[in-house]
């Protein structure tokens, strides 16, 4: 297996210089950060390069960090080269009052439908996205469920207070 | 099912807690008729096949051999709406399926019956306070005639359901009228 | 490349006459349906024969007694806690002089009701419980026409008293001890 993490890092920093941040290797796996301009030039790189040929998207999805100011909103794009069988994880960041980042569905047609469940839960505007409305939520729902504003638990809940076991 | 049968026996039939009562009313010759056509209309329910989650996977083994619904005039699980008299409703509603159900439930030809099955139809269940996207009980969106409690049931359970659909049906009663007597 | 030894090559041959009228194979199925005409039947009658639960099954709740009659619930609320979908409401009460022959402890349960619509049956009450006052016993909710219905009071909930109604009282601890801790 020729892939190793080492040089995949040393390619991407090569293309890129230092615009790449945060290398890290939880559990095996190369995670990095690109800002949010460079994503399709990143995905573009790790897919044309005759080495990497990170050519499957896993997973497309996001995730909310409410005290990271300015960057709440993470894109996570999770790749696999098959001839290597070698797995790449990277973010971009955009702010929550506007989260535009560019969309891979040019690249990978996969990523239609997982940028749409993206934006349903999260509210990411990928930019260029042919059909971007919700696609497992009604489409009548105002917000962002998976946002973390939205708690998990109605807060106008009694039931569990003390005062019900006669602890008041 | 005789009119006399459940009125020298009120609450005799402990397994099955919504008993119910006879209201008076209607004469011999047209209640007859309308016994015979109730006890028709009872033992030839065609469910409809829905099943949006686990509860489906009892309700396939109620319709299999070793529980065996046809027994009682279930006979197959329809795919159709038009051919089905009784829906079952097994499995979360979420906000997206309720148009869905609706739109079934009105493709139905009456008579037609709903049966919920399990605790996400009949009030959200694990659901109740934590989501933003289940529906609280499927009679928020068509009215429920048989309730069954299970996460999912045992398939005796929905058998139970299915039985007591029959007597509701064989009794003549309507919803309204069940709920009254209950109260 | 064969990856069971049981792989069989189709036959792809054009069918001869013969067997282009399929008369062996209609024949060949006929008898299989006719040999099941032999074979026990899989269904069990429901209403009239029951299946024996799984040891373990989970069904309606009950609040236990004591030998005595006396209630074991304290309505500390842990199982309303461990709960996952909320379904136990009660609400405490002090127990009085004279009522030592009801109440175990000196706090009880005055209400205590379980919605069996949002039950799943899970059995966490049963396992938080530190006074071993709830357990799921073997039955299953019966089905009803109401949402009322569902709603189990404490008075559908309790176990039958051991010295007024020593049977019931038996019957229900057997169904208990039945299951494996």
């Amino acid at each position: 297996m020729g892939l190793t993490n080492e040089h995949i890092k040393q390619r991407l920093t090569e293309k890129f210089g230092d615009q790449l941040i945060n290398f890290e290797e939880p559990y095996g796996m190369l995670t990095f950060e690109a800002p949010r301009e460079l994503n399709l030039k990143v995905l573009n790189f790790l897919y044309d390069d005759e080495e990497l040929k990170f050519r499957f998207m896993t997973d497309l999805c996001a995730v909310h960090y409410p005290d990271n100011k300015g960057k709440e909103l993470a894109v996570v794009y999770h790749l696999h080269n098959l001839v290597d069988n070698c797995r790449i994880r990277f973010k971009v960041f955009a702010p929550v009052e506007q989260p535009d980042v560019y969309t891979a569905t040019g690249l990978f047609s996969a990523a239609n439908w997982m940028e749409r469940e993206t934006y349903d839960f999260y509210g990411v505007n990928f930019v260029g996205h042919p059909n971007l409305k919700r696609i497992l939520n009604v489409e009548e729902m105002d917000y962002f469920p998976l946002r973390k504003e939205f708690p998990l638990e109605d807060q106008s809940r009694v039931d569990k207070d003390d005062e019900m076991f006669g602890r008041g | 099912m005789s009119t006399e049968n459940n009125n020298t026996q009120p609450q005799q039939n402990l397994a099955f807690p919504g008993h119910i009562e006879e209201l008076p009313g209607g004469g011999i010759v047209l209640s007859k008729l309308d016994d015979v056509i109730n006890w028709a209309r009872s033992n030839s329910l065609w469910p409809l096949t829905f099943a949006t989650s686990c509860c489906g996977i009892e309700y396939m083994s109620v319709a299999g051999a070793k529980y065996d619904f046809s027994r009682f005039g279930f006979e197959v699980a329809r795919a159709s709406p038009r051919q089905a008299d009784v829906i079952i409703i097994a499995g979360t509603i979420v906000n997206k399926m309720a148009p869905v159900l609706k739109r079934l439930y009105d493709q139905m030809g009456d008579p037609k019956y709903v049966i919920a099955m399990g605790a996400c139809a009949i009030s959200g269940g694990p659901f109740f306070y934590n989501t933003y996207s289940v529906v609280k009980g499927a009679d928020h969106v068509i009215p429920v005639d048989v309730y069954v409690a299970g996460c999912p049931p045992r398939p005796e359970a929905l058998m139970h359901a299915l039985i007591t659909l029959q007597q509701k049906i064989k009794s003549g009663l309507t919803r309204e009228q069940i709920r009254a007597s209950n109260d | 490349m064969q990856l069971t030894q049981r792989a069989k090559q189709v036959d792809r041959r054009p069918m001869t006459f013969v067997e282009s009228l399929y008369l062996w194979n209609i024949a060949k199925g006929m008898w299989i349906t006719f040999t099941h005409l032999f074979k026990k039947r899989p269904t069990i009658n429901y209403p009239e024969q029951t299946r024996s639960f799984s040891k373990v099954f989970r069904g309606l709740h009950v609040l236990n007694r004591d030998a005595e009659g006396r209630e074991n619930c304290t309505a500390c609320g842990l199982c309303a806690v461990a709960c996952p979908a909320e379904a136990i409401t009660m609400e405490a009460a002090e127990r009085l002089p004279g009522e030592e022959n009801l109440y175990r402890e000196e706090k009880y349960a005055a209400k205590y009701e379980i919605n069996m619509l949002r039950c799943i049956f899970c059995g966490l009450c049963e396992e938080a419980c530190p006074k071993d006052a709830i357990y799921l016993s073997q039955t299953f909710a019966p089905a009803n026409y109401g949402r009322k219905g569902f709603i189990y009071k404490k008075d559908e909930l309790l176990i039958p008293h051991p010295v007024n109604d020593p049977q019931g009282y038996q019957k229900a601890r057997e169904e208990k001890s039945g299951k494996v801790k």
